[in-house]
């Protein structure tokens, strides 16, 4: 066709193609490396890769530790991390419940992911007290981040790591721990069934002597029941001595069903009581993240290996058990080739075109309708609710209506 | 032992595949594309008043999900057809 007989809307039209078809291109890619990766949109920066410390501390304290920082001139660690520009902050507080001490461009020294990078955070200076919450935030910049360290709303769209500690000196450590002995469990049937706690709770001279051993069980449902179900019991120590022994017993027959192939794990702490007031209680023991965690009616217990815990909790008899391995054996992954998977995301989440990804997904999380508005009209009261919010609702049924009926031409002309 | 072999072949050919992304740098947008959300929220929301933005957005979302839905159903049976003795 002559151009000069062209319909000139064409032109635009075809443009217009091209914008919707790209654009769909785009989210499919990037729709797909999220179902592929699971991208969240944040973090990617593990505590292993980074550090921090001031004086006295000569090296990176811990995740968590409790630390006394006596000096300003301190230091931010990279160890391996995304090779990037990064910024350090100082907060004190909590993610989303921080105030900031400081903020520091770490320098281009930093840009590989590997370096100390020293840094002045004047923590003394704020009147710290035991037990408070600090941490420091390393991030590829962007105001996002800030914001949400600070306040918790939206998210930090970059690489970043937290490293959160604690104000003070470290607690003392218990002396002794509570000494379950093995529990008697019953193969089949109902409660009781007895959990022995003995021991001599001698803690250290400087802590309280407590009145009593709050024993929680909480008894893990067979996979047909959907809860879990938890029972706490005190043990009353011997004249505060901190010394005693102690049966914990359970008679509720509602709980027959965590008896039959389920499994129990519990903890304890020390607790000083007075009649039926709680006054103090001491850390949990055994509850470092992971349950000491019994077969019911197992001799001996003991923390089960990965191949109890998911698949032996049913007992076949020798024959059946000895398929049961074979397969296990067979079929079971090992852990190390999952982690091998797991660490595909980090390979790939802050590079293009996954990073782009997560990237714009946080900046249109930023968008929302819900922000402090740029200007607002002056109305009064009941011109809102009698003609503005009715006006509102109307367009918002309006609205879902039109995009009812769209769907519907889009479901009918669609073509396999 | 079987299932352990074909995680380590896939992940090995997976590896593979996105060998050539761990080549390049890290992807970063500039501080004016999410600056820009917040101030675009600012007057999203003041409209907010008169306008149901929340439903417009949600439904363009729904509208971007069908698209990519229904266009990504139309790819992937545009290539089974280019595998030959399939129509």
């Amino acid at each position: 066709m002559p151009y000069i007989n062209k319909n000139p809307n064409e032109d635009f039209l075809f443009f217009l193609k091209v914008l919707i078809f790209t654009l769909l291109i785009f989210y499919l890619l990037f729709g797909v490396s999220k179902i592929a990766f699971g991208f969240e949109g944040s973090g990617g920066l593990d505590v292993n890769e980074m550090g921090y410390y001031c004086p006295p501390y000569e090296s990176s304290v811990n995740d968590g530790d409790f630390v006394v920082f006596e000096e300003d001139n301190c230091f931010y660690v990279l160890d391996g991390a995304p090779s990037t520009t990064y910024y350090g902050d100082s907060y004190i507080g909590t993610i989303g419940s921080a105030t900031q001490l400081s903020g520091h461009s770490l320098g281009s020294d930093c840009n590989d992911g590997i370096c100390e990078s020293g840094q002045s955070d004047d923590w003394n200076g704020q009147g710290l007290e035991q037990g408070d919450d600090i941490f420091v935030a390393i991030f590829h910049y962007n105001a996002s981040c800030r914001t949400y360290f600070l306040t918790g709303a939206g998210s930090c769209p970059e690489v970043y790591g937290v490293y959160e500690m604690k104000w003070g000196e470290a607690p003392p450590e218990w002396e002794n721990d509570i000494n379950f002995t093995e529990p008697v469990g019953q193969q089949e049937g109902y409660a009781p069934f007895f959990l022995n706690v003995e021991g001599d709770f001698e803690i250290a001279s400087t802590t309280t002597y407590w009145n009593a051993i709050e024993v929680e069980m909480t008894f893990y449902a067979p996979p047909d029941y959907a809860t879990s179900s938890i029972k706490t019991e005190w043990l009353a120590l011997q004249n505060s001595q901190n010394k005693g022994t102690g049966t914990f017993s359970d008679e509720d027959n509602a709980l027959f069903w965590s008896v039959i192939n389920g499994t129990y794990a519990y903890r304890a702490r020390f607790v000083e009581v007075y009649y039926d007031y709680v006054a103090e209680t001491s850390e949990w023991l055994y509850d470092d993240g992971a349950y000491w965690i019994f077969q019911v009616g197992e001799e001996g217990g003991g923390m089960p290996s990965m191949e109890d815990y998911f698949a032996t909790t049913t007992d076949f008899g020798i024959l059946g058990n000895m398929f049961r391995d074979v397969l296990l054996w067979i079929f079971k992954p090992s852990t190390q080739v999952l982690d091998y998977w797991h660490g595909i995301k980090a390979m790939v989440a802050s590079k293009p075109p996954f990073g782009y990804y997560a990237l714009i997904k946080g900046g249109f999380d930023e968008l929302s309708s819900e922000a402090t508005p740029a200007f607002s009209l002056q109305t009064t009261t009941t011109t809102d609710s009698y003609i503005f919010t009715p006006l509102k609702t109307g367009l918002g049924w309006i609205f879902w209506i039109l995009f009812g009926v769209w769907f519907l031409k889009r479901f009918i002309h669609f073509v396999i | 032992m079987i299932t352990t072999i074909l995680l380590y072949i896939f992940l090995t050919i997976l590896k593979g595949l996105l060998l050539p992304f761990t080549l390049l740098a890290d992807a970063s947008l500039p501080d004016a594309f999410s600056n820009a959300m917040i101030i675009a929220s600012t007057y999203l929301s003041a409209f907010n008043d008169f306008i149901p933005i929340s439903i417009l957005l949600t439904i363009l979302g729904l509208v971007l999900i069908i698209e990519v839905f229904i266009n990504g159903f139309k790819l992937i049976n545009w290539a089974i057809k280019k595998i030959p003795t399939i129509n």
